[in-house]
Protein backbone atom coordinates (compact mmCIF):
# COMPACT_ATOMS: atom_id res chain seq x y z
CA UNK A 1 0.00 0.00 0.00
CA UNK A 2 1.47 3.40 -0.81
CA UNK A 3 1.52 5.65 2.33
CA UNK A 4 1.27 9.32 1.58
CA UNK A 5 2.81 11.76 4.49
CA UNK A 6 1.05 15.24 4.81
CA UNK A 7 2.70 17.81 7.10
CA UNK A 8 1.13 20.81 8.00
CA UNK A 9 0.57 23.21 10.97
CA UNK A 10 -3.25 23.55 10.19
CA UNK A 11 -5.58 20.90 11.52
CA UNK A 12 -8.23 21.97 9.00
CA UNK A 13 -5.60 22.39 6.07
CA UNK A 14 -4.51 18.75 7.01
CA UNK A 15 -7.74 17.26 7.26
CA UNK A 16 -8.25 18.75 3.85
CA UNK A 17 -5.51 17.49 2.14
CA UNK A 18 -5.79 13.87 3.60
CA UNK A 19 -9.54 14.03 1.78
CA UNK A 20 -8.78 14.92 -0.80
CA UNK A 21 -5.87 12.05 -1.09
CA UNK A 22 -8.13 9.77 0.71
CA UNK A 23 -11.04 10.15 -1.79
CA UNK A 24 -9.09 9.90 -4.83
CA UNK A 25 -6.57 7.10 -4.86
CA UNK A 26 -5.51 4.11 -3.31
CA UNK A 27 -3.28 5.62 -1.05
CA UNK A 28 -2.83 5.39 3.18
CA UNK A 29 -2.33 8.56 4.66
CA UNK A 30 -0.20 9.77 7.65
CA UNK A 31 -0.31 13.08 9.41
CA UNK A 32 2.02 15.17 11.00
CA UNK A 33 1.91 18.90 12.34
CA UNK A 34 4.80 20.29 11.63
CA UNK A 35 8.32 19.47 9.95
CA UNK A 36 10.04 18.02 12.97
CA UNK A 37 7.61 15.07 13.79
CA UNK A 38 7.55 15.15 9.85
CA UNK A 39 11.32 13.99 9.86
CA UNK A 40 10.66 11.76 12.65
CA UNK A 41 8.20 9.98 10.62
CA UNK A 42 10.25 9.31 7.97
CA UNK A 43 12.90 8.30 9.43
CA UNK A 44 11.05 5.89 11.45
CA UNK A 45 9.06 4.36 8.29
CA UNK A 46 9.61 6.24 5.48
CA UNK A 47 6.72 7.16 3.24
CA UNK A 48 6.52 6.39 -0.72
CA UNK A 49 5.33 10.55 -0.52
CA UNK A 50 5.47 13.88 1.08
CA UNK A 51 3.08 16.77 0.91
CA UNK A 52 4.06 19.64 3.06
CA UNK A 53 2.60 23.38 3.76
CA UNK A 54 5.60 25.75 2.96
CA UNK A 55 4.96 28.00 6.18
CA UNK A 56 5.13 26.17 9.67
CA UNK A 57 6.56 26.54 12.80
CA UNK A 58 9.57 24.71 14.06
CA UNK A 59 11.30 23.67 10.91
CA UNK A 60 9.37 24.87 7.70
CA UNK A 61 8.88 22.88 4.42
CA UNK A 62 11.90 24.35 2.54
CA UNK A 63 14.09 22.54 6.00
CA UNK A 64 12.03 19.69 5.47
CA UNK A 65 12.84 18.99 1.77
CA UNK A 66 16.87 19.74 2.74
CA UNK A 67 16.75 16.87 5.59
CA UNK A 68 14.34 14.35 4.08
CA UNK A 69 16.85 15.16 0.57
CA UNK A 70 20.21 14.50 2.34
CA UNK A 71 18.86 11.76 4.60
CA UNK A 72 16.04 9.58 2.31
CA UNK A 73 16.75 10.71 -1.20
CA UNK A 74 14.23 8.37 -3.01
CA UNK A 75 10.89 9.62 -0.99
CA UNK A 76 9.58 12.88 -3.04
CA UNK A 77 8.11 15.92 -1.56
CA UNK A 78 5.50 18.06 -3.13
CA UNK A 79 4.86 21.52 -1.31
CA UNK A 80 1.86 23.00 -1.29
CA UNK A 81 2.57 27.04 -1.46
CA UNK A 82 0.39 30.01 -0.70
CA UNK A 83 -0.22 33.11 -3.12
CA UNK A 84 2.96 35.13 -3.13
CA UNK A 85 5.35 32.03 -2.69
CA UNK A 86 6.31 31.87 -6.26
CA UNK A 87 9.83 32.07 -5.37
CA UNK A 88 10.30 29.90 -2.80
CA UNK A 89 8.80 26.96 -4.62
CA UNK A 90 10.92 27.92 -6.84
CA UNK A 91 13.93 27.64 -3.98
CA UNK A 92 12.24 24.44 -3.00
CA UNK A 93 12.66 22.63 -6.47
CA UNK A 94 15.63 23.83 -6.40
CA UNK A 95 16.58 21.99 -3.20
CA UNK A 96 15.09 18.71 -4.19
CA UNK A 97 11.36 18.96 -3.90
CA UNK A 98 10.01 16.91 -6.71
CA UNK A 99 6.71 19.13 -7.21
CA UNK A 100 4.37 21.97 -5.73
CA UNK A 101 0.83 22.64 -5.95
CA UNK A 102 -1.06 26.44 -4.99
CA UNK A 103 -3.46 26.06 -2.12
CA UNK A 104 -5.77 27.89 -4.86
CA UNK A 105 -5.23 25.14 -7.51
CA UNK A 106 -5.46 21.96 -4.44
CA UNK A 107 -9.18 20.54 -5.41
CA UNK A 108 -7.76 20.37 -9.25
CA UNK A 109 -4.54 19.40 -9.37
CA UNK A 110 -3.08 17.63 -6.09
CA UNK A 111 -4.31 13.89 -6.84
CA UNK A 112 -2.48 14.65 -10.28
CA UNK A 113 0.35 15.89 -9.14
CA UNK A 114 0.63 13.13 -6.40
CA UNK A 115 0.08 10.55 -8.74
CA UNK A 116 2.63 11.81 -11.42
CA UNK A 117 5.10 12.10 -9.05
CA UNK A 118 4.90 9.09 -7.72
CA UNK A 119 4.86 7.17 -10.72
CA UNK A 120 8.46 9.05 -11.50
CA UNK A 121 9.43 7.36 -8.04
CA UNK A 122 8.75 4.06 -8.64
CA UNK A 123 10.92 4.22 -11.29
CA UNK A 124 13.75 5.71 -9.55
CA UNK A 125 13.47 3.10 -6.68
CA UNK A 126 13.77 0.37 -9.34
CA UNK A 127 16.94 1.80 -11.01
CA UNK A 128 18.43 2.25 -7.39
CA UNK A 129 17.39 -1.56 -6.32
CA UNK A 130 18.40 -2.67 -10.12
CA UNK A 131 21.65 -0.30 -9.71
CA UNK A 132 22.07 -2.19 -6.35
CA UNK A 133 22.37 -5.41 -7.99
CA UNK A 134 24.90 -4.43 -10.31
CA UNK A 135 28.44 -6.34 -10.05
CA UNK A 136 30.69 -4.75 -12.34
CA UNK A 137 30.83 -1.56 -14.52
CA UNK A 138 33.36 -0.72 -17.46
CA UNK A 139 33.00 2.78 -18.79
CA UNK A 140 35.50 4.35 -21.37
CA UNK A 141 35.94 8.03 -21.80
CA UNK A 142 38.09 10.00 -24.05
CA UNK A 143 38.47 13.66 -22.83
CA UNK A 144 39.26 16.90 -24.73
CA UNK A 145 41.78 19.20 -22.77
CA UNK A 146 39.20 20.69 -20.65
CA UNK A 147 39.26 20.54 -16.99
CA UNK A 148 36.09 21.68 -16.51
CA UNK A 149 34.89 18.23 -17.29
CA UNK A 150 37.38 16.52 -14.39
CA UNK A 151 34.58 17.57 -11.66
CA UNK A 152 31.59 15.52 -13.49
CA UNK A 153 33.55 13.12 -14.18
CA UNK A 154 35.06 12.55 -10.60
CA UNK A 155 31.87 12.87 -9.45
CA UNK A 156 30.37 10.36 -11.50
CA UNK A 157 33.14 7.73 -10.35
CA UNK A 158 32.82 8.13 -6.81
CA UNK A 159 29.56 7.71 -7.08
CA UNK A 160 29.87 4.20 -8.83
CA UNK A 161 32.43 3.36 -6.27
CA UNK A 162 30.23 4.15 -3.72
CA UNK A 163 27.07 2.50 -5.30
CA UNK A 164 29.70 -1.24 -5.40
CA UNK A 165 30.17 -0.15 -1.51
CA UNK A 166 33.78 0.03 -2.25
CA UNK A 167 34.42 2.39 0.65
CA UNK A 168 33.05 4.99 3.00
CA UNK A 169 32.29 8.09 2.59
CA UNK A 170 35.95 9.67 3.53
CA UNK A 171 37.74 7.05 1.36
CA UNK A 172 35.92 8.19 -1.51
CA UNK A 173 36.42 11.42 -1.06
CA UNK A 174 40.03 10.39 -1.04
CA UNK A 175 40.14 8.34 -4.05
CA UNK A 176 38.71 11.73 -5.55
CA UNK A 177 41.46 13.51 -4.81
CA UNK A 178 43.84 10.78 -6.03
CA UNK A 179 41.62 10.75 -9.30
CA UNK A 180 41.83 14.46 -10.25
CA UNK A 181 45.15 14.61 -9.79
CA UNK A 182 46.14 11.96 -12.17
CA UNK A 183 43.61 14.20 -14.43
CA UNK A 184 45.08 17.14 -13.62
CA UNK A 185 48.55 15.73 -14.97
CA UNK A 186 47.26 13.98 -17.77
CA UNK A 187 46.63 17.70 -19.01
CA UNK A 188 48.76 19.98 -18.03
CA UNK A 189 52.13 17.98 -18.33
CA UNK A 190 51.17 14.99 -20.52
CA UNK A 191 48.77 16.45 -23.23
CA UNK A 192 49.87 19.89 -22.92
CA UNK A 193 53.62 19.37 -21.71
CA UNK A 194 53.74 22.47 -19.50
CA UNK A 195 56.40 21.96 -17.26
CA UNK A 196 55.78 22.56 -13.62
CA UNK A 197 58.78 24.42 -13.31
CA UNK A 198 57.19 27.51 -15.36
CA UNK A 199 55.10 28.36 -12.80
CA UNK A 200 57.01 27.85 -10.12
CA UNK A 201 59.04 31.01 -11.93
CA UNK A 202 55.81 32.56 -13.39
CA UNK A 203 52.38 31.34 -12.63
CA UNK A 204 50.92 34.03 -15.45
CA UNK A 205 52.89 32.56 -18.17
CA UNK A 206 52.07 28.76 -17.29
CA UNK A 207 48.90 29.63 -17.59
CA UNK A 208 48.72 31.51 -20.73
CA UNK A 209 51.32 28.53 -22.31
CA UNK A 210 47.84 26.45 -20.72
CA UNK A 211 45.40 28.43 -22.96
CA UNK A 212 47.64 28.98 -25.61
CA UNK A 213 48.46 25.22 -26.20
CA UNK A 214 44.55 24.65 -25.71
CA UNK A 215 44.28 25.61 -29.08
CA UNK A 216 47.47 24.98 -30.83
CA UNK A 217 48.30 21.55 -33.14
CA UNK A 218 49.43 18.93 -32.12
CA UNK A 219 47.99 19.63 -28.29
CA UNK A 220 44.71 20.49 -28.86
CA UNK A 221 44.13 16.98 -30.89
CA UNK A 222 45.24 15.09 -27.72
CA UNK A 223 42.96 12.86 -25.88
CA UNK A 224 42.76 12.53 -22.18
CA UNK A 225 41.52 8.46 -22.08
CA UNK A 226 40.05 7.03 -18.86
CA UNK A 227 39.24 3.76 -18.51
CA UNK A 228 37.15 2.70 -15.14
CA UNK A 229 36.67 -1.12 -14.27
CA UNK A 230 34.69 -1.41 -11.04
CA UNK A 231 33.84 -4.33 -9.05
CA UNK A 232 32.62 -5.44 -5.80
CA UNK A 233 36.14 -5.81 -4.91
CA UNK A 234 38.26 -3.45 -6.32
CA UNK A 235 38.24 -0.36 -8.49
CA UNK A 236 40.67 -0.01 -11.00
CA UNK A 237 40.88 3.53 -13.05
CA UNK A 238 43.36 4.14 -15.51
CA UNK A 239 44.15 7.80 -16.49
CA UNK A 240 46.15 7.98 -20.24
CA UNK A 241 47.38 11.21 -21.74
CA UNK A 242 48.92 11.36 -25.34
CA UNK A 243 52.08 13.25 -24.34
CA UNK A 244 55.37 12.47 -24.00
CA UNK A 245 55.46 10.64 -20.88
CA UNK A 246 57.64 11.18 -18.11
CA UNK A 247 59.64 9.04 -15.43
CA UNK A 248 57.61 9.30 -12.45
CA UNK A 249 60.89 8.01 -10.25
CA UNK A 250 62.53 11.56 -11.25
CA UNK A 251 59.75 13.48 -9.28
CA UNK A 252 61.98 15.65 -6.27
CA UNK A 253 60.86 14.54 -2.83
CA UNK A 254 57.94 17.64 -1.90
CA UNK A 255 58.02 16.80 1.83
CA UNK A 256 61.56 17.78 1.60
CA UNK A 257 62.18 21.12 4.14
CA UNK A 258 64.29 22.50 0.84
CA UNK A 259 60.70 22.10 -1.86
CA UNK A 260 58.24 22.94 0.78
CA UNK A 261 58.19 26.71 -0.98
CA UNK A 262 58.11 25.09 -4.10
CA UNK A 263 54.44 24.98 -5.45
CA UNK A 264 54.35 21.71 -7.35
CA UNK A 265 55.12 18.03 -7.35
CA UNK A 266 52.86 16.85 -5.06
CA UNK A 267 50.51 15.28 -7.26
CA UNK A 268 51.93 11.67 -7.30
CA UNK A 269 52.34 12.06 -3.71
CA UNK A 270 48.49 12.21 -3.18
CA UNK A 271 47.80 9.94 -5.24
CA UNK A 272 50.08 7.43 -4.06
CA UNK A 273 48.88 8.42 -0.47
CA UNK A 274 45.11 8.17 -0.76
CA UNK A 275 45.51 4.72 -3.43
CA UNK A 276 46.15 1.43 -2.58
CA UNK A 277 48.20 0.85 -5.54
CA UNK A 278 49.72 3.53 -8.02
CA UNK A 279 51.51 1.99 -11.25
CA UNK A 280 52.95 4.23 -14.31
CA UNK A 281 53.32 2.23 -17.69
CA UNK A 282 56.92 2.31 -18.82
CA UNK A 283 56.34 5.56 -20.95
CA UNK A 284 55.03 7.13 -17.97
CA UNK A 285 51.68 8.68 -19.98
CA UNK A 286 49.74 6.31 -18.00
CA UNK A 287 48.40 5.35 -14.63
CA UNK A 288 46.60 2.75 -13.00
CA UNK A 289 45.15 3.82 -9.80
CA UNK A 290 43.98 0.69 -7.67
CA UNK A 291 41.53 0.74 -4.80
CA UNK A 292 40.80 -2.03 -3.21
CA UNK A 293 37.87 -3.05 -0.64
CA UNK A 294 38.67 -2.72 2.73
CA UNK A 295 42.26 -2.14 2.07
CA UNK A 296 44.13 0.22 4.14
CA UNK A 297 45.91 3.10 3.07
CA UNK A 298 49.75 2.53 2.25
CA UNK A 299 51.82 4.53 4.32
CA UNK A 300 53.50 7.51 3.09
CA UNK A 301 57.00 5.86 2.76
CA UNK A 302 57.34 6.28 -1.34
CA UNK A 303 56.79 10.01 -1.65
CA UNK A 304 60.13 10.95 -2.95
CA UNK A 305 58.70 9.27 -6.12
CA UNK B 1 34.75 28.37 -17.70
CA UNK B 2 32.85 28.42 -14.63
CA UNK B 3 30.93 31.82 -14.07
CA UNK B 4 30.09 31.92 -10.42
CA UNK B 5 33.00 33.59 -8.02
CA UNK B 6 35.33 31.32 -6.31
CA UNK B 7 37.13 32.77 -3.75
CA UNK B 8 34.56 35.24 -0.97
CA UNK B 9 36.79 38.04 1.08
CA UNK B 10 36.42 40.10 4.35
CA UNK B 11 38.84 42.16 5.97
CA UNK B 12 38.69 42.50 9.39
CA UNK B 13 41.87 44.53 11.22
CA UNK B 14 44.85 43.89 9.06
CA UNK B 15 43.72 40.61 7.80
CA UNK B 16 41.98 39.42 4.56
CA UNK B 17 39.82 36.03 5.20
CA UNK B 18 39.34 34.05 1.94
CA UNK B 19 36.32 31.78 1.47
CA UNK B 20 36.77 29.73 -1.10
CA UNK B 21 33.74 27.91 -2.46
CA UNK B 22 32.16 25.15 -4.99
CA UNK B 23 34.65 22.82 -6.44
CA UNK B 24 37.69 24.32 -6.29
CA UNK B 25 39.25 21.05 -6.09
CA UNK B 26 38.28 20.53 -9.99
CA UNK B 27 38.99 23.96 -11.27
CA UNK B 28 41.83 24.51 -13.31
CA UNK B 29 44.26 27.21 -12.10
CA UNK B 30 43.93 29.62 -14.97
CA UNK B 31 39.83 30.24 -14.66
CA UNK B 32 40.06 31.61 -10.76
CA UNK B 33 43.52 33.26 -11.79
CA UNK B 34 41.66 36.61 -12.55
CA UNK B 35 40.42 36.33 -8.67
CA UNK B 36 43.69 35.37 -7.07
CA UNK B 37 45.21 38.37 -8.98
CA UNK B 38 42.93 40.86 -7.33
CA UNK B 39 43.32 38.94 -4.16
CA UNK B 40 47.09 39.48 -4.54
CA UNK B 41 46.81 43.23 -5.31
CA UNK B 42 44.67 43.70 -2.11
CA UNK B 43 47.28 42.25 0.11
CA UNK B 44 50.01 45.20 -1.65
CA UNK B 45 47.92 47.50 0.27
CA UNK B 46 49.83 48.71 3.51
CA UNK B 47 46.50 48.49 5.20
CA UNK B 48 46.26 44.57 4.83
CA UNK B 49 49.09 42.00 6.43
CA UNK B 50 47.76 38.51 6.98
CA UNK B 51 45.41 35.88 5.44
CA UNK B 52 42.79 33.66 7.00
CA UNK B 53 41.82 31.07 4.83
CA UNK B 54 38.61 29.74 5.61
CA UNK B 55 37.89 25.99 4.33
CA UNK B 56 34.24 25.87 5.48
CA UNK B 57 32.89 25.12 1.82
CA UNK B 58 35.47 23.40 0.85
CA UNK B 59 35.74 19.79 1.68
CA UNK B 60 38.70 18.65 -0.32
CA UNK B 61 41.20 20.16 -2.73
CA UNK B 62 43.86 19.19 -4.48
CA UNK B 63 47.53 20.56 -5.95
CA UNK B 64 45.72 23.78 -7.83
CA UNK B 65 44.48 24.95 -4.88
CA UNK B 66 47.46 24.07 -2.78
CA UNK B 67 48.98 26.26 -5.54
CA UNK B 68 46.98 29.13 -4.83
CA UNK B 69 47.32 29.07 -1.35
CA UNK B 70 51.39 29.14 -1.89
CA UNK B 71 50.69 31.93 -3.99
CA UNK B 72 48.94 34.16 -1.11
CA UNK B 73 51.60 32.90 1.26
CA UNK B 74 54.29 33.92 -0.17
CA UNK B 75 52.80 37.12 -0.92
CA UNK B 76 51.72 37.72 3.00
CA UNK B 77 55.21 36.45 4.01
CA UNK B 78 57.10 39.06 1.99
CA UNK B 79 55.02 41.32 3.59
CA UNK B 80 56.21 40.32 7.07
CA UNK B 81 52.83 39.05 7.77
CA UNK B 82 51.11 35.34 8.41
CA UNK B 83 48.56 33.22 6.40
CA UNK B 84 46.28 30.68 8.92
CA UNK B 85 43.66 28.23 8.09
CA UNK B 86 40.59 27.50 9.57
CA UNK B 87 37.52 24.83 9.04
CA UNK B 88 39.43 22.38 7.04
CA UNK B 89 37.70 18.85 6.65
CA UNK B 90 39.24 15.42 7.75
CA UNK B 91 40.70 14.98 4.38
CA UNK B 92 41.80 18.35 3.83
CA UNK B 93 44.06 18.18 6.88
CA UNK B 94 45.77 14.77 5.40
CA UNK B 95 46.25 16.51 2.59
CA UNK B 96 47.84 19.57 4.18
CA UNK B 97 49.90 17.03 6.09
CA UNK B 98 50.84 14.69 3.40
CA UNK B 99 52.19 17.78 1.04
CA UNK B 100 54.13 18.63 4.25
CA UNK B 101 52.92 22.20 4.50
CA UNK B 102 50.81 21.98 7.89
CA UNK B 103 54.34 22.77 9.37
CA UNK B 104 54.03 26.13 7.37
CA UNK B 105 50.44 27.31 7.63
CA UNK B 106 49.07 26.82 10.96
CA UNK B 107 45.33 25.45 11.24
CA UNK B 108 42.98 26.01 13.37
CA UNK B 109 39.45 24.82 14.01
CA UNK B 110 37.29 28.41 13.98
CA UNK B 111 37.52 31.62 12.25
CA UNK B 112 37.85 33.38 15.49
CA UNK B 113 41.27 31.60 16.51
CA UNK B 114 42.86 31.66 13.07
CA UNK B 115 42.59 35.54 13.08
CA UNK B 116 43.40 36.25 16.50
CA UNK B 117 46.54 33.82 15.40
CA UNK B 118 47.38 36.29 12.60
CA UNK B 119 46.79 39.62 14.63
CA UNK B 120 48.93 38.92 17.39
CA UNK B 121 51.50 40.66 17.59
CA UNK B 122 55.40 39.17 17.83
CA UNK B 123 56.88 40.08 20.95
CA UNK B 124 59.22 43.03 20.26
CA UNK B 125 62.92 42.33 20.87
Amino acid sequence: MTTILVVDDSAVDRRLVGSLLQESGDWTVEYAENGAEALEKVAASPPDLVVTDLIMPEMDGLELVAAVRNHHALVPIILITSRGSEEIAVEALQRGAASYVSKRTLAQKLVDTVRLVLSVSSRQRGHSRLMECMTKSDSAFALENDSTLFGPLVTYLQEEISRMDLCDETECTRVGVALEESLVNALYHGNLAVDSGLRERDEGAYFALVETRRRQPPYEDRRIHVKATLSRDEAHVVVCDEGAGFDPTALPDPTDPANLERVCGRGVLLMRTFMDEVVYNEKGNAVTLTKRRNAKNHAVGDEGR
Amino acid sequence: MPDSQTFHSKVQGKTLIVMPSGSVSSLAGQYFKPELDDLLGRLNRPELKNVVLDLANVSYFGTIMLGTMHQLWKSVRDGGGKMALCNVSTVGREILRVSGVDTIWPVYSSPKEALDAVEEEEPGP
